[in-house]
């Protein structure tokens, strides 16, 4: 990936203060985020959820199952930082390992749809023709379905989990980035060095792999990024409506729903709600500086 | 290609479209390993072979998959959508008392996010880097990535239960006889009653869901905003007129309003299907009775006749917008060329 | 770049304020201006606002066994036999003033009240209720297993009505009290669709009428029905009884307990019946708010599979012994709900021939541990099933299931859970191929013979595994449960029930854990309300004081 930059747009810009000095951590950063102080939280609060979702054996002050009838719908006290939910377990541990899941989950329901849509989008746009048509048209079938109502479908036919609902999330969005990558793939294709390749006798193979496809990557890589946040917050959605994994398994959008029925017990509900509000915020603003930072053409989008 | 080339094929595949929904709702819909017979006749009954024949034959699943699938795709030719399970109502009706609920949900939804989104941002790319363009970024940051379903909860709990300034979730006060149902949407049925307290008990009902359920779009849609109008505004014309010494505010409206417009349609038109899924959670949480709430019944409930009505229902409505939104895109920008 | 401003100086000027405050006051202020609150805007005082869980698929008579139908069905008809209150040990007449059984217990005969009408302006007679149960008979739908015995019904006379049945079936009169029993008005619904002959499983066409429309003798009439929306009820003023105090009940649909806790407690309900034992126990200290509970006659119990197919190590009967004195009761009974009963037996307390609880078996994690070692199966590993996300009579089945695994893992047994969307589990649970499985019995109709469907061979005993033809123990009590069904003599009925359910407590494959009371919530100045698991709350003699 590139980070240098086309030089106008940044060199308007006032230079680096000079606390950013040459023994500061902050001069690894590109100098876009290490300027905002906004980007700056964020990236420290992703990295924060990552490390709680690594160290929450360690961090959690209960178990997240350990269930303790006696206290169950307790507020917040010294025992339970957080409280504690119907079934007496703690709020805080069953957050902290909550993010175990959800960041996981959230990557990999892009990376599979990102996956599956360069794959096929990639196909569609090099080889054109007919497998383009169908590809497209099965493209346009599934856009029409608006994602959460898709995959309520599929997890009511093949059950509700984990797996289930990254799938049906993986289903939900190859489609949108397949049109793009084979919008791309069809704007690279008319390059000189594509030419130049093919006249040099490459195979078609050789040029998609080794020439087209690895210039039409970042964009996509780019919105990737952006859309992981959304990924956890769809993943959230799906547990809510019950789709997600079985109800002991701290999972945050299930947690919500079971506060649901506790409206006067506040805590259940809310905090989990902030976790995920927390996450997917500090995930969208370092996506928006890395678009920012790798390719200012696509602020539009 | 010309516009009208373009729409006509774009109508023609409307057709296909709609089959291939029907076949990938239908499939979805019977890939489950459960049978819904047993569970629709309740315990007593489904250990009596005889009950579940009389079921089955009654509702026809006692017919080879195929067989149900053409007698489903015949009777919808003829318009007919055949009979939910979970109602014993006909699916169009279902369909007709949900629908308007959903819509005029989404439309108050968009309202919002419209009349509060475009003046935002506008105001933001504007004033760039001002204290209200920081707290419209950070405002459109939060709204994109709030949970829907927790806002809502949040919403209810502090707006109804606590503050008493929301009524309670649904779309009208219980003691409130509905109005004769014309269009479907209570507000304008009550006002065609002439009941203008009806419709100000339904806008009062309405405000809440539709504020929430706009949370996301009013995120996207000002940021784009914001994003087109900066584009604009850095444009040589507009530094060339302001330079001129046009007022900032002429040069804004004459022509960088319409121009950064064009994008905004593109997303409105993507913040719809947004809206439609946003809708399913928040009509779940507002007791809300729409499509959304209706679609999530069903899929639980399967209730094959009536999934496969909303497929058709929200995959229709949605390629619709679509059609219009790229239309009027290219109305707009007569640079673009559809197609 | 901003040229007003020169510098990169934010400026928090007057406009920007503006916009904010704008905003954040437009809200409450836009809300204000449309209107006063509806919580103290009074409803016309003749229309109750009741909140309940809607869940029935329809409210045909004839085609519907849910309790929610049966709490709207049993205000708008009215059938031969019917309950007081909260009493469901003595059946009382409605449309029928009195009954006779013959001497071999195989027919009965009811005297009708004469001068009755349907809400239409047709006399009810004889002939409306032969034509009802007929119906009922020849639908072959989810309601046949109600007439399962009867072989005729006579109408010798405009007020009389003979019930003939196969066997002696004292439970006959019980049964007879069910709202899916009641007598139609037969004119209104044959010329709707409705058909009572043989063939009127294909041929009745009346659902659609009966879902707009009623045709009973009840004190309220059908106003409008959307399904699992809401549903209003109009005053039927020339009702038998004499005229309902409310000229409108509007049910809406509800599905949270919380949210209708949250209604009832700002006045927008005036009755709720869907709320669970937390919901409740806020709601104690609400002002304006009552709060009762009611004893369900319901079971709910831990099943385990005697098929050793299926169960695994849970068909050995010391592993099941085991769980039975693994489960912590003390945690269960605290998720359970106040008011709720532990059970000693699987027939509920309010029913003869239940056992007392103080003998139900006491949780005891050393004697689970010793029984596991004599059973010498090794480690003991198994999944239970169950409708994820369900709640039965105010209990979340979500926290009984994870209580009940956290309390099998810590004498050693491995679960873990399977929660399935509810027809998913259902079925599972029906096919007999729940290994483990947590569910609860309703009565259908208020005697004890409903539980014995738990005996080998029967309903439940078939789920768990267990036909009659299991063993000489098992063949047994089957035969001591045909006995107990057909004695038509009150104690001796008794003492019969009560050795069933103690050998069904010995040698069952089930762990019993409680009956539920559920907990309903009505404002302050409703009185007469009370609530049964046939038909929830009776809407009759509701009023409001004051």
């Amino acid at each position: 990936m590139r980070l240098s930059t086309p030089g106008s747009a940044w060199a308007e810009r006032r230079p680096v203060a000079a606390t950013a000095g040459a023994a500061s951590p902050l001069r690894w950063l590109p100098r876009p985020v290490a300027r905002s102080p906004l980007a700056l939280v964020a990236l420290g609060l992703v990295a924060a959820w990552v490390v709680a979702a690594f160290s929450a054996p360690v961090l959690a002050p209960h178990l997240p199952l350990a269930q303790d009838i006696v206290h169950r719908l307790s507020p917040p006290s010294r025992d339970h930082w957080l409280g504690t939910d119907p079934l007496g377990r703690d709020v805080l541990s069953r957050i902290l390992y909550g993010a175990r899941l959800s960041i996981p989950v959230g990557a990999a329901a892009v990376v599979l749809a990102g996956g599956l849509g360069i794959a096929l989008g990639g196909a569609a746009g090099f080889m054109g023709g007919i497998i383009d048509e169908t590809i497209m048209r099965i493209t346009d079938l599934m856009l029409a379905f608006p994602t959460v109502i898709l995959a309520m479908v599929i997890t009511a036919a093949l059950g509700a989990g984990i797996q289930n609902a990254v799938l049906a999330i993986m289903v939900a969005w190859w489609p949108s980035y397949a049109r793009l990558e084979r919008g791309l793939v069809l704007a690279v294709r008319q390059r000189e060095f594509v030419e130049a390749a093919r006249v040099l006798g490459a195979s078609r193979l050789r040029i998609a792999l080794r020439h087209v496809l690895p210039a039409t990557i970042s964009p996509i890589v780019i919105l990737g990024t952006l859309d992981v946040g959304h990924a956890i917050l769809t993943f959230a959605s799906l547990s809510f409506l019950g789709l997600g994994p079985p109800p002991q398994i701290p999972e945050w959008g299930s947690m919500i729903a079971a506060g649901r029925n506790y409206l006067n017990q506040w805590w259940i509900a809310t905090f989990p709600g902030l976790a995920i509000l927390s996450l997917v915020l500090a995930f969208n603003v370092v996506g928006d500086s890395l678009r920012d930072l790798l390719d200012p053409r696509l602020r539009r989008v | 290609m010309s516009l009208w080339r373009y729409l006509g094929r774009r109508v023609l595949l409307l057709a296909p479209m709609l089959v291939g929904i029907t076949l990938l709702t239908f499939l979805l819909s019977h890939a489950v390993p459960a049978d819904p017979v047993t569970a629709y006749l309740g315990p007593q009954a489904s250990g009596d072979p005889q009950v579940i024949a009389a079921f089955r034959h009654r509702w026809g699943l006692d017919r080879p998959l195929p067989e149900q699938y053409g007698i489903y795709l015949w009777n919808l030719a003829r318009g007919d959508m055949g009979v939910s399970i979970s109602t014993r109502q006909p699916v169009m009706v279902d369909l007709k008392q949900h629908l308007p609920a959903t819509i005029e949900l989404a439309t108050a939804a968009m309202l919002v996010s419209l009349l509060v989104s475009i003046p935002l941002g506008m105001l933001s790319a504007v004033r760039r880097d001002t204290m209200l363009d920081q707290l419209a970024r950070i405002g459109s940051l939060i709204g994109v990535s709030t949970p829907i379903f927790w806002l809502g909860i949040v919403a209810i709990v502090l707006f109804y239960a606590y503050l008493g300034w929301a009524p309670s979730p649904g779309r009208l006060s219980m003691e409130i006889p509905p109005p004769p149902p014309v269009t479907g949407f209570v507000v304008v049925d009550a006002v065609l009653a002439r009941r203008l307290d009806v419709a100000a008990d339904a806008l009062r009902h309405l405000a809440l869901p539709a504020l929430v359920l706009s949370s996301y779009s009013v995120g996207v849609v000002t940021r784009m905003m914001r994003g087109s109008m900066l584009e604009v505004l850095g444009e040589e014309y507009v530094r060339t007129a302001r330079a001129k010494g046009l007022a900032t505010w002429a040069v804004v409206v004459r022509h960088a309003a319409r121009n950064s417009l064009i994008p905004v349609v593109t997303v409105i038109g993507l913040s719809f299907g947004g809206l439609l899924s946003g809708a399913v959670v928040t009509e779940t949480v507002f007791a809300w009775p729409g499509l959304g709430s209706y679609a999530f019944h069903s899929a639980t409930a399967l209730d094959f006749p009536a999934i496969m009505g909303v497929g058709l229902v929200v995959a229709t409505i949605y390629i619709l917008v679509n059609l219009v939104v790229d239309i009027a895109y290219a109305f707009v920008d007569p640079r673009i060329r559809v197609g | 770049m901003n040229r007003d401003q020169g510098g990169g100086v934010p400026r928090f000027n007057r406009r920007s304020l503006i916009w904010l405050l704008g905003g954040g006051l437009g809200y409450p202020a836009v809300t204000h201006l449309l209107g006063p609150e509806s919580a103290q805007a009074a409803a016309p005082s003749g229309t109750l606002l009741v909140g309940m869980q809607l869940l029935m698929k329809s409210i045909d008579p004839g085609r519907t066994i849910e309790a929610s139908a049966y709490m709207i069905n049993h205000a708008i008809y009215d059938s031969l036999v019917t309950f007081d209150g909260e009493d469901l040990k003595t059946p009382k007449p409605q449309l029928a003033t009195g009954w006779k059984a013959s001497p071999d217990g195989k027919t009965y005969t009811f005297t009708l009240r004469p001068n009755v009408r349907f809400s239409s302006g047709n006399p009810m007679t004889s002939a409306d209720v032969k034509w009802s149960l007929d119906r009922v008979i020849n639908l072959k739908a989810n309601t046949k297993f109600l007439i399962e015995g009867i072989e005729e019904v006579l109408a010798p006379d405009p007020l009389t009505v003979v019930v003939r049945l196969s066997e002696s079936k004292p439970s006959i009169i019980p049964i007879l009290s069910s709202p899916s029993l009641c007598v139609v008005d037969s004119k209104v619904v044959m010329e709707n669709g409705g058909e009572a002959g043989p063939d009127a499983k294909d041929k009745d066409r009346a659902e659609p009428y009966l879902s707009a429309h009623s045709a009973g003798t009840g004190a309220y009439t059908l106003g409008s029905y959307i399904p699992n929306q809401e549903l209003t009820l109009v005053k039927n003023p020339a009702h038998w009884r004499g005229a309902p105090k409310f000229d409108r009940i509007v049910i809406r649909h509800i599905p949270e307990p919380a949210t209708q806790q949250l209604q009832i407690a700002r006045g927008d309900l005036d009755v709720a019946t869907g709320i669970g034992p937390d919901q409740a126990q806020v709601l104690r200290t609400a002002p304006g708010v009552t709060v009762k509970t009611s004893l369900i006659a319901n079971t709910f119990y831990v099943l385990m599979n005697n098929n050793p197919q299926i169960g695994g190590p849970f068909a050995n009967p010391r592993v099941q012994q085991a769980v039975r004195y693994a489960l912590d009761y003390a945690g269960i009974m605290a998720i359970a709900g106040s008011g709720a009963q532990r059970l000693a037996s699987i027939i509920p307390n309010s029913f003869p021939g239940s056992l007392d609880p103080r003998t139900a078996v006491t949780t005891d994690r050393e004697k689970a541990k010793a029984l596991l070692r004599e059973a010498g199966v090794g480690e003991v590993r198994g999944r239970i099933t169950y409708p994820a996300g369900a709640t039965s009579w105010g209990v979340q089945v979500d926290l009984l299931v994870q209580k009940i695994q956290t309390d099998l893992n810590a004498v050693g047994m491995t679960v873990d859970l399977n929660g399935l969307a509810s027809l998913t589990a259902l079925q599972e649970y029906r096919d007999g191929k729940n290994q483990i499985g947590v569910w609860g019995w309703t009565a259908d109709w208020p005697d004890p013979s409903n539980f014995l469907v738990y005996l080998p061979g029967r309903t439940v005993g078939k789920r768990a595994g267990w036909p009659a033809d299991a063993g000489p123990e098992a063949a047994a009590l089957a035969k001591l449960g045909d006995q107990a069904e057909r004695e038509v003599d009150t104690p001796k009925r008794t003492a019969l029930y009560e050795r069933v359910a103690r050998r069904i407590a010995e040698i069952g494959p089930y762990a019993p854990l409680f009956q539920p009371a559920v907990p309903y919530a009505i404002r302050s100045n409703v009185r007469g309300a009370t609530y049964n698991s046939v038909w929830e709350v009776d809407l009759y003699p509701l009023a409001k004081s004051g």
